[in-house]
């Protein structure tokens, strides 16, 4: 009887595939620093109301969140090279299509992408951090910018990193769409591999393990964050170093 | 020397602040009395601008602030050179007692870490919390809280300080301890504006009293003056209240 299912290559797979792990964390890494920021500001803007760009945010929003992350892949994937030649007609420059990265197709969309599901998250801690310290801080004499930095946004990150979090995990997930864009992360190398000796199934169980591992690890890192940020344990540590004793 | 002309505050169709003028020497303890809805904490949340005016001028020493022409460094300027007490006491909850002294002296007044941190444990062993200067707010009671917040207003130096019923959100016997720390703070020579219910308290510590109605300063006095010998209706009607409460209820 021929093997239906070979565990022993599931995890012979596994260090091959790791091999590839490097590009999904930089796809996630890059993507999510970059959609927080972006989110940030889109968070300011609407809570602000700043005119023009307001309205824009609001358009942008409801658009990313009204196609399939697929679907803006191929059309960053088509659109930007459509840009250039636009651009390269109308000022006479050359600047190459292939001299474009494939990564950048895809760090562009799921920064976007990011950046517009983190917008509603961050205002919505932002909104949550009450008034009395934002007026404390402005009766100082401090600057929007200082008192946005210093007292707003290291409260309104603890009350945002639990969903955050959660969308941590749902974008590195999402890394595994950026072979639509040819590049090769874990779950295209599964495939690649799957198919020298087609025994897809293991290939993909493999990529299935590792994806669920690197989740664990997410949530295990927030929880300790969470932890570490914890008022209690933050005093506790404090107080250690401290010679005066209560 | 803090001079307010013509401060003009209405949410329509009422009027918060109806042409207030006043003047407030240096060391002066000013009290503000009246009932509430009276404009009592508008007029100090003008001062700061945390509340903006519709118009009138505020000179606090050399800065003088046009309302309506005001620019974003003169709104800064007028808040670096005033600190306030609120009532909810609204500390920077995610800092330590210390951190929260510290913060304005080295964002708004640039001064190097190591110095700020000593400017506030000076701050804070004055008001008697100095075994408490790793506590967050929520690990500390309302009346220990008040007093960081009290430290942290007192640190920054200011030419005025503003105490927005202080003792409101606390019980009888942790206001106590905060009243106790005002009245410190008053001996030391600040200048203060401070709208207070605790009529007994603003007996013991102000030098000037004023009572305000309906947005208008209708009794402005020195402190006995004005508790045994009352001009207008309204503080007569403001006073009768303290004074029943100091009768005794028994004679023999």
């Amino acid at each position: 009887m021929p093997t239906i299912f070979d565990i022993e290559l599931v995890f012979s797979l596994i260090p091959k595939l790791l091999k590839y792990l490097p590009v999904t964390l930089e796809l996630t890494v890059i993507s999510m620093i970059a959609g927080l920021l972006l989110g940030l500001l889109l968070a300011i803007i609407k809570m602000k109301k700043i005119p023009v760009l307001y309205q824009i945010s609001v358009v942008f929003i409801s658009f990313i969140r009204g196609t399939p992350i697929l679907v803006q892949l191929y059309l960053c994937y088509a659109g930007i090279p459509l840009l250039l030649k636009y651009y390269n007609y109308y000022h006479e420059t050359s600047y190459n299509v292939n001299s474009i990265p494939a990564v950048f197709y895809v760090l562009i969309t799921l920064s976007l992408n990011e950046a517009a599901y983190n917008s509603e998250v961050i205002r919505a801690a932002l909104l949550s951090v009450d008034k009395g310290q934002t007026e404390a801080a402005q009766s100082l004499g401090m600057t929007y910018g200082q008192v946005l930095r210093r007292i707003i946004l290291p409260e309104a990150f603890i009350v945002a990193l639990p969903t955050l979090g959660n969308s941590l995990i749902g974008l590195m997930k999402g890394t595994s769409l950026a072979f639509v864009c040819s590049v090769v992360e874990i779950t295209a190398q599964s495939r690649i591999l799957a198919g020298n000796n087609l025994r897809f199934f293991e290939s993909y169980v493999a990529v299935a393990l590792i994806y669920w591992a690197m989740t664990i690890l997410i949530e295990r890192a927030i929880v300790f964050l969470e932890k570490r940020l914890d008022i209690d344990f933050k005093s506790m540590r404090k107080r250690k170093g401290d010679v005066i004793l209560d | 020397m803090i001079e307010i002309r013509g401060l003009t505050k209405s949410f329509h169709p009422h009027t918060i602040l109806n042409h207030i003028d006043l003047t407030i020497r240096t060391g002066e303890i000013v009290a503000v009395i009246g009932s509430s809805g009276a404009g009592k904490s508008t007029l100090l949340r003008s001062i700061n601008l945390l509340e903006i005016p519709d118009k009138g001028t505020i000179k606090i020493g050399e800065v003088k602030v046009d309302i309506v022409k005001r620019t974003k460094a003169e709104t800064l300027e007028l808040r670096k050179r005033t600190a306030m007490v609120f009532q909810q006491f609204n500390l920077f909850r995610q800092k330590t007692a210390l951190e929260n002294v510290m913060e304005g002296l080295i964002i708004v007044k640039k001064i190097p870490k190591e110095d700020a941190r000593k400017i506030a444990m000076l701050q804070l062993e004055k008001v008697g919390l100095i075994h408490r200067i790793h506590h967050y707010p929520k690990q500390l009671s309302g009346g220990q809280q008040q007093r960081v917040a009290i430290a942290r207003a007192l640190a920054m130096q200011p030419q005025l300080l503003l105490f927005d019923e202080p003792t409101s959100a606390l019980d009888p016997e942790l206001a106590g301890e905060v009243l106790d720390t005002i009245k410190k703070t008053a001996e030391e020579g600040n200048t203060m504006l401070l709208v207070s219910h605790e009529m007994s308290f603003v007996r013991k510590i102000a030098t000037r009293v004023l009572v305000l109605d309906q947005g208008a300063i209708v009794e402005d006095g020195a402190r006995e003056e004005v508790f045994s010998n009352p001009k207008s209706e309204r503080t007569k009607q403001l006073l009768a209240n303290y004074y029943r409460d100091r009768d005794p209820e028994f004679a023999i």
